[in-house]
């Protein structure tokens, strides 16, 4: 009736396995879980019980450790994104921007498929200053001074 | 029978705990955003990459593609100022650059940038004459551009480019136009035929002319050669009568001979006397 310690290791690794194919990425801590819980019956008598709840506890502390581990602000690249890669670009203010004004800020590199934009601001920034984009706004690029 | 128990609740939690972590665990693809709403409201948006949601409370509503959408905005019949029915059709670049108005905003943000540049691009060319939309699609781009601006706003999104792909006459202007250029040729053919014509009569009158006026000459200078030619006879001659009565005595007989020779006429009358004769047809002159 009770498992043997090999069922759990052949258990742990096709969970393992299966990740390749769920790509859900917490298939991959059960079967982990389930080969320590392999090593410890091998090492210790444990009850059918004990196996189960050693098994769930060690899976959640490492699903648990792998999202304290893992960075969410960690990103290679901003592309596709809906802020983009345009946010922090520096562009030059052809034409001056105040609160209820719009001005005109011109790119080096075209950003969004555009060279110059009608940008926005909650600042008044007079023409011929360095910026940056803040957001996106439609048609409109939100500045801030670089 | 405790042991039992124990055993079922620790599987119960495990059941619980798997389902909970893959009901949690989101996995977004770069170039996707989702929107995930707690209990019906907006709560937040999932970045790509590995995100957690609380399963029971959380709902992923929906998920955006923040790649740059191209947008086929389909063929329509355009009436430009001069009364000209062109075809057009355009393909728009849009990016969902804030996500959460693309989603609240409108219902449909794809199809709804799609109809506003139809109707849009119809009241910019509505305002244009047929040359000029066909020659001027920068202008065409930039004011389909600054018209949609605001409400691209409104729904998060960024046109980033609008181009127009065709732009050309309907079947019956193409038609009418055709016909115009036949008609241009045809007329001209007609003309310079016309104009053959003129040139050729006029030549031919010009050719009579010259030919008149010289007959005219000739006859003149014949007859100054007659009048010229009398007079030395006449000076040759001077005031003796015989030599010229004898050459046209001579001149008479020659032509009484030639009148007998022919077969048609046999009688002729000689008269008797002439000398006389030839000095009846002098004697005027003689007078």
């Amino acid at each position: 009736m009770n498992p043997e310690w090999w069922h759990w290791v052949v258990g742990g690794i096709a969970l393992v396995l299966a990740e390749l194919v769920i790509l859900s990425f917490f298939v991959v801590w059960f079967g982990l879980g389930a080969l320590l819980v392999g090593l410890l019956a091998l090492a210790f008598e444990l009850s059918l019980t004990a196996q189960l709840a050693t098994w769930t506890v060690a899976s959640l502390a490492m699903v648990w450790l792998w999202f304290r581990v893992f960075k969410q602000s960690f990103q290679r690249t901003r592309i596709g994104t809906a802020d983009g890669e345009v946010i922090g670009e520096i562009g030059l203010l052809v034409s001056a921007v105040a609160p209820f004004e719009r001005g005109k800020v011109r790119f080096q590199r075209p950003v969004l498929g555009a060279e110059e934009w009608v940008c926005l601001s909650d600042t008044a920034i007079a023409a011929g200053e360095r910026v940056k984009v803040i957001a996106v706004e439609g048609s409109f690029l939100k500045i801030g001074k670089a | 029978m405790d042991m039992n128990a124990g055993f079922m609740v620790t599987l119960a939690i495990l059941v619980f705990v798997v389902v909970t972590i893959a009901k949690g665990v989101r996995i977004v693809p770069q170039g996707e955003e989702w929107i995930v709403e707690r209990l019906g409201k907006y709560h937040g948006t999932l970045k790509p990459g590995l995100n957690i949601v609380i399963p029971y409370l959380d709902k992923v509503a929906y998920q955006l593609v923040t790649k740059d959408i191209i947008l086929d905005v389909q063929e329509q019949e355009v009436i430009t100022r001069d009364n000209a029915v062109i075809l057009t059709n355009a393909i728009a670049f849009i990016k969902v650059t804030d996500p959460v108005k693309a989603v609240y905003g409108v219902t449909d943000f794809s199809e709804a940038i799609r109809n506003l540049i139809m109707t849009t691009l119809r009241s910019i060319v509505g305002e244009m004459e047929l040359d000029e939309a066909l020659s001027s699609r920068d202008k065409i781009k930039a004011r389909l551009r600054e018209s949609i601006a605001d409400e691209a706003v409104d729904w998060g999104l960024t046109v980033k480019s609008v181009e127009i792909q065709d732009i050309k006459p309907s079947q019956s202007m193409q038609k009418a136009m055709e016909m115009q250029a036949a008609a241009e040729r045809e007329r001209k053919a007609v003309v310079t035929r016309s104009e053959g014509a003129k040139q050729s009569a006029i030549l031919e009158a010009e050719a009579r002319l010259e030919s008149a006026k010289r007959d005219a000459n000739a006859q003149v200078m014949l007859a100054e050669a007659s009048a010229e030619a009398i007079r030395r006879i006449t000076a040759a001659i001077g005031e003796q009568t015989g030599p010229m009565s004898y050459m046209l005595g001579e001149k008479y007989i020659a032509a009484l001979e030639r009148m007998g020779e022919k077969d048609n006429a046999k009688v002729i009358v000689l008269p008797a006397d002439l000398q006389e004769a030839v000095r009846g047809l002098f004697g005027r002159s003689k007078g």
